[in-house]
């Protein structure tokens, strides 16, 4: 009898757990996937909230600050869209890779992400004029006598799986051994730790960590034409992009994005915004 | 809508991922095996410190996540001067972890064999190698060999880990083919179903030679 009493209240408790953890992974309506009738524009405005997907182990463009905060240039420009909209802000955590899977199946409005536009990429999503502008360089360590692409034959280079780099380095030298990691972080991670030789990223990005580690540094020249960086959002919405390029352009012309850069990089922008024939 | 040519259009990178899955899971099973192995005979040891370092490692291992393995052998040990490649660090990564989930499963295989069966087997003078090798083991084999098919399809399903330290395994370059086609369904979608057919066979396998090894156990 008292065997049976306390397999009941085994049985009540289990149930409790499995319940609380089915509430907890409940199904949250995304909406904006579907129907492209209505501008995202008017869904945030409407919403009353903007989710924009950040890349958070990007630093200074994005990250957690101490108190798990998300901070950064990408999260201080995402502050300014909302501000401008008058909602308020959802960052949401992305990788590089997960950028467009994440505008594609609407579970962002707005990806800004230090997002380099390419044609091939445009084919998936759209995207806004630029923003900030950035070239790419390798970080390697000090003693590694490596200066540009053609001293990475036969080396370990570390890439993001879904950066402009991976197949930039192909390119150029194809007897480079490529590694390819989830994160940028990841991959500077394996040149401190000697699992690489070099890593290829955002000459913004590689700068301010070489900075921070001075047993790093950063090769001198760009290895690409300069990238100009945007802000991606779902493809066939025009009003939505229109707004946000007349953002991109008030930010420009009001000084808001260059004094966000400084606050953030330490320095004046490398390059204009706009490329010169 | 869907463009289910991009996973077929990159089949020759998924495949070449489809290999060193196979390979590292095989070589990190084998070597989990016999660390499972040591390990069962540590833990029932009857000199104590040996007891106790194969419980330890049981525990760590068991209490820890995988992903955190992965990253403390291949990131964590170069700063001590230990370095490993990609899928060296992976392999070990993965037996180590393995093993202790097979130290637990051999252990109780070795348990479930009654006391009576030793007892006859030194009645017959058999040597404790010879009682371990001839009498325990191979029975006890047979009653674990169900969850250690499972243990090998859980290496298997979690050699995927592997594709954050770069291991250019089916979910690495799935990885990297979906960043190049931006068809994230597709890519995956199929992906899931190489894994799905993959583990089917292999348990399927792996019954199939289970029954010609202990052809015994089905009669029941």
């Amino acid at each position: 009898m008292k065997r049976q009493h306390r397999r009941v209240v085994a049985l009540a408790l289990l149930s409790i757990m499995v319940l609380g953890l089915l509430a907890g992974c409940a199904p949250k309506a995304t909406p904006g996937a579907a129907t492209q009738q209505t501008s995202t524009l008017q869904e945030v405005v409407k919403r009353g909230t903007l989710r924009v997907g950040v890349i958070l182990s990007f630093p200074p463009f994005g990250s957690r600050n101490a108190n798990g905060e998300p901070e950064g240039y990408d999260v201080d420009m995402a502050k300014e869209v909302a501000n401008a909209l008058g909602v308020k802000l959802e960052i949401i955590d992305t990788t590089a890779a997960d950028r467009i899977p994440n505008l594609q199946t609407g579970k962002v409005d707005l990806v800004i992400g230090n997002f380099t536009r390419t044609a091939e990429r445009a084919k998936a999503i759209a995207f806004t004029d630029p923003y900030v502008v950035a070239g790419q360089v390798l970080l390697v360590r000090k003693d590694s006598g490596i200066k540009g692409i053609a001293d990475l034959t036969d080396k370990t280079v570390a890439v993001n799986k879904s950066s402009t780099a991976d197949t930039l380095i192909t390119a150029a030298n194809p007897k480079a051994k490529i590694q390819r990691y989830d994160t940028a972080a990841a991959a500077l991670l394996a040149v401190k730790q000697g699992q690489a030789d070099a890593t290829i990223e955002d000459s913004n990005y590689l700068a301010y960590q070489a900075k921070l580690d001075p047993t790093m540094e950063v090769t001198h020249d760009s290895l690409v034409p300069l990238e100009y960086n945007g802000f991606g959002l779902r493809q066939g919405d025009v009003d939505w992009l229109t707004w946000l390029n007349l953002f991109i352009f008030n930010a420009n012309a009001s000084g808001t994005n260059k004094q966000l850069y400084m606050k953030w990089f330490g320095k004046e922008p490398s390059f204009p915004l706009q490329p010169q024939f | 809508m869907f463009d289910w040519g991009a996973p077929i259009r990159n089949l020759d990178l998924l495949m070449q991922g489809l290999v060193v899955t196979l390979q590292v899971a095989t070589l990190s099973f084998v070597f989990a095996f016999a660390l499972g192995l040591v390990g069962a005979l540590a833990r029932r040891s009857h000199f104590w410190p040996l007891r106790f370092v194969a419980t330890v490692y049981v525990e760590v291992i068991r209490n820890t996540p995988v992903l955190l393995q992965i990253f403390v052998i291949f990131f964590g040990l170069p700063s001590v001067g230990i370095r490993f490649d990609a899928v060296t660090a992976g392999i070990i990564a993965l037996s180590v972890n393995s093993g202790a989930y097979l130290t637990e499963i051999i252990r109780a295989g070795i348990q479930s064999i009654s006391r009576g069966q030793i007892e006859a087997a030194i009645a017959l003078g058999l040597t404790p190698a010879q009682i371990f090798g001839r009498v325990v083991f191979p029975q006890a084999l047979r009653n674990i060999y169900p969850p250690v098919v499972n243990q090998f399809i859980m290496v298997l399903l979690g050699s995927s880990l592997l594709s954050a330290i770069a291991v250019p395994d089916l979910t690495g370059n799935a990885l990297v083919v979906n960043s190049r086609t931006y068809r994230t369904v597709e890519v995956f979608t199929f992906v899931t179903l190489v894994y799905a057919g993959l583990t089917l066979t292999a348990s399927g396998l792996l019954n199939l030679l289970g029954r010609l090894l202990f052809p015994r156990a089905t009669a029941r």
